[in-house]
């Protein structure tokens, strides 16, 4: 669903600055492994984001490699607020429908 | 660690695309460290090298998907793929003309030390050293000469690098030789008054038919020519289905 990777990173980024691989352990980990981001597509979600200024890269020597660690800037954090109520939004429109599936339109008593 | 991912075809995809090139070696270098890192998680969870190789590649994916994702997001396009009639067609004329104003703007400032430091503001004002004029002079020829094509070298070359075969270059190239090869720059001291020449002849005739044509085709011979070499050979070297 769209969105979804942008909500992740931007939540989890905004505790604490994170490479890529450990974004991607940190979703699993944080989502119970009911959500796993594509190993390889979350580079160009990072990137995205940093380009709209939601992130920023910072490259460091780590053991020898570089990284590029991430951290979430002011606009990140709107965009997240944004990201959330726009998530409310849907959940709620979902859970409506689930909640009243009898009464919708169609789905009357004909069974 | 055998390595199965094709980077090189991921940059390539990648810059032909539409990617800056430093976003692209960037990207190269996340997804290298992030493959070893999954190969030596792998490898302490107790699976064999080449096992941990192919589930760390597996893991992240091909290069086709990554570089589909990749350009599926039009921000993460460059200025030159996204506008590049403005990029490379009327970047390269209107840098040359600044650089022509930019470069009478610096003759001010070198007048004053010069005027300043030999203490001549005495009036009636003696002839300026014949060093000075050779000086000044000798510096606006080279720059006649030389920044034509440096600037058609910069641009032809950044073309080269983000792998692009602009028509939009090519038009941009020729306008800049020609304006490059058609203005003529020096400075003259007459009647105590230091005047800065900048004619620029854009049609012929030219005052000088032999030596501004000499300039124009020098400037398109060798920046134009080696890019339209190179243009050839990479639509020769390209698949069909690319």
């Amino acid at each position: 669903m769209s969105g979804v990777p942008e909500i992740l990173v931007l939540q989890l980024l905004e505790r604490r600055a994170m490479y890529g691989y450990e974004l991607v352990r940190a979703v699993r980990t944080a989502t119970g492994d009911n959500i796993s981001l594509g190993e390889g597509v979350i580079y160009p979600v990072l990137h995205s984001l940093e380009r709209a200024g939601a992130l920023k890269a910072e490259s460091r020597l780590v053991n020898g490699r570089r990284r590029v660690y991430y951290r979430v800037m002011a606009r990140g954090r709107q965009r997240l607020l944004g990201l959330k109520e726009r998530w409310a939004r849907i959940r709620d429109g979902i859970e409506t429908v689930l909640e009243n599936a009898e009464a919708l339109p169609g789905q009357s008593s004909h069974a | 660690m055998p390595d199965r991912f094709d980077y090189q075809s991921l940059a390539t995809r990648l810059l032909r695309g539409g990617v800056a090139p430093r976003r692209v070696r960037r990207i190269v270098g996340e997804l290298q460290d992030h493959a070893q890192s999954l190969h030596a998680d792998a490898v302490a969870e107790g699976m064999d090298e080449a096992d941990a190789a192919s589930w760390a590649f597996a893991r992240l994916g091909s290069e086709q998907q990554v570089a589909k994702e990749m350009l599926a997001r039009p921000e993460l396009r460059s200025w030159s793929a996204r506008w590049p009639w403005a990029v490379y067609a009327l970047m390269p004329p209107l840098l040359m003309a600044a650089l022509v104003v930019l470069m009478v703007l610096a003759l001010g400032p070198v007048i004053d030390l010069y005027v300043v430091h030999w203490e001549w503001e005495t009036s009636p004002a003696p002839l300026p050293h014949a060093w000075f004029m050779s000086a000044v002079n000798g510096t606006l020829a080279t720059f006649k000469y030389v920044a034509p094509l440096l600037l058609c070298a910069a641009f032809c070359s950044m073309a080269v690098l983000r792998l692009s075969r602009s028509p939009w270059l090519i038009a941009g190239i020729v306008a800049t030789a020609v304006l490059g090869g058609s203005f003529d720059i020096y400075m003259t001291w007459e009647a105590e008054l230091w005047t800065t020449s900048v004619n620029l002849f854009l049609l012929p005739p030219y005052p000088d038919p032999q030596a501004h044509g000499l300039r124009i085709a020098a400037n398109l011979l060798l920046t134009l020519t080696p890019y339209l070499y190179w243009c050839f050979h990479q639509k020769r070297g390209q698949p069909e289905t690319a």
